[in-house]
């Protein structure tokens, strides 16, 4: 009789609480402005920084172009997963989780593909300047997208962890190969890609701390 | 029969999500209907999987919490159910773990009743545990011993027949008449 008196007690304190509240914009039209104005974003920085001197010739190996697509795809339907992961629900689509991780995975293979045709040998580890324009390219968009998704009610915190370091890093290592002109795998993974690698673990790790509500 | 609890349903479902919607415009009045209206279907989800009762009605405040501070990303032209479900099905883990993560290193015997309806999810299978352990207790010490080396504490016979000086085959007979035992004790 106590505990049925203190969720009347809790029902009361809520409804009297109530204000009205503005409704969350569907998922779509909160995921494709953000994914776009991040793309916008690293397109400045990749430009402040300078593009590679090859550029144009890159858009001729079919490898090159295909690799800047699926990062692209990537990062917009991560971008879009996580848009949808705000709503406890996610409205009913919980395939758009599978999406970025069928491409990831697509572009994983292309990646181990090239390293058993290259070899790979850890250079010789130092703070190369890739790792430093790679943080400039995803901090501001990653913060962005954190204060973002923290608006939303997640029940998913670690899906929602990783679509957003994947839909930002995505663009910051399409942003990265534009800029840099060392197309080795040896170079590629340790300075482009693993230092997302770390980030992303540590978003993993406080998933739970960053999403609770 | 089938087609009133359908549109029993229906009617469940259209009122919740008409009252919700009129809840986000901020309609105190339809909120707390709406609340009301949702405690017996937070139970009735919660309470099968759920050792302790108390635990219900402490994950139900948490769910109705979770609601009010959720109410934002509802969407009137979606069913209210399922949306509900994620965020009971949340707050259940969440308080499950939260709950497990601080008891996880205490151990029990079966014996302690208050041990085992706040820390057992299914606390009407301990009857059965129970009963193993009283048949075990009531065969031969040796018997009892190299049973639960080998059945319980995953020993191979080699290493128990090492330990204990015995031939392997006398070990393995031993072990396995001790099971034909005991299935006929807990007939």
């Amino acid at each position: 009789m106590e505990q049925r008196q203190t969720i009347d007690d809790v029902i009361d304190g809520l409804s009297g609480d109530l204000q009205p509240v503005s409704v969350m914009r569907h998922p779509l039209s909160r995921a494709l402005p953000s994914a776009m104005l991040c793309a916008l974003y690293v397109f400045v920085v990749s430009f402040a920084i300078g593009f590679r001197a090859d550029i144009s010739d890159k858009f001729d190996e079919p490898l090159f172009v295909t690799e800047v697509l699926l990062s692209v795809f990537i990062a917009v339907s991560a971008a879009m997963a996580s848009s949808w992961l705000c709503v406890p629900d996610m409205r009913g689509q919980k395939w758009l989780l599978a999406a970025p991780a069928v491409l990831f995975a697509c572009m994983s293979l292309i990646y181990m593909n090239m390293t058993f045709a290259q070899g790979y040998e850890v250079p010789h580890l130092e703070w190369h300047r890739c790792v430093y324009q790679g943080f400039y390219m995803v901090g501001l968009p990653l913060l962005a997208v954190l204060v973002m998704s923290r608006k939303g009610r997640t029940t998913h915190p670690f899906w929602m962890s990783l679509n957003n370091t994947l839909s930002v890093s995505m663009m910051g290592w399409v942003g990265l190969r534009f800029t840099c002109a060392a197309d080795d795998v040896d170079h590629i993974f340790t300075y482009h890609f693993f230092p997302f690698v770390v980030v992303g673990f540590l978003l993993l790790l406080f998933a739970r701390r960053i999403y609770r509500w | 029969m089938a087609d009133a609890d359908q549109s029993t349903q229906q009617h469940d479902k259209d009122d919740w999500s008409l009252l919700a919607a009129s809840a986000q415009g901020g309609d105190q009045k339809a909120y707390n209907a709406l609340l009301r209206d949702i405690v017996p279907f937070i139970k009735s989800v919660l309470a099968p999987g759920l050792a302790n009762p108390d635990w219900v009605d402490d994950i139900t405040q948490d769910v109705l919490i979770s609601v009010h501070k959720s109410l934002k990303t509802y969407s009137k032209d979606r069913a209210f159910k399922p949306w509900l479900l994620a965020i009971i099905n949340f707050r259940r883990t969440d308080f499950l773990r939260k709950h497990y993560r601080l008891k996880d290193n205490q151990q029990t015997r079966l014996e302690n009743k208050d041990f085992i309806s706040s820390h057992v999810t299914k606390p009407y299978g301990a009857g059965e545990l129970k009963d193993i352990e009283a048949a075990l207790d009531g065969l031969p010490q040796k018997q009892r011993e190299l049973f639960t080396l080998v059945k319980i504490q995953g020993y191979t016979t080699k290493e128990v027949a090492e330990q204990k000086d015995m031939s392997v085959t006398a070990v393995k007979v031993s072990v396995h008449r001790t099971a034909n035992k005991l299935k006929k004790l807990l007939k």
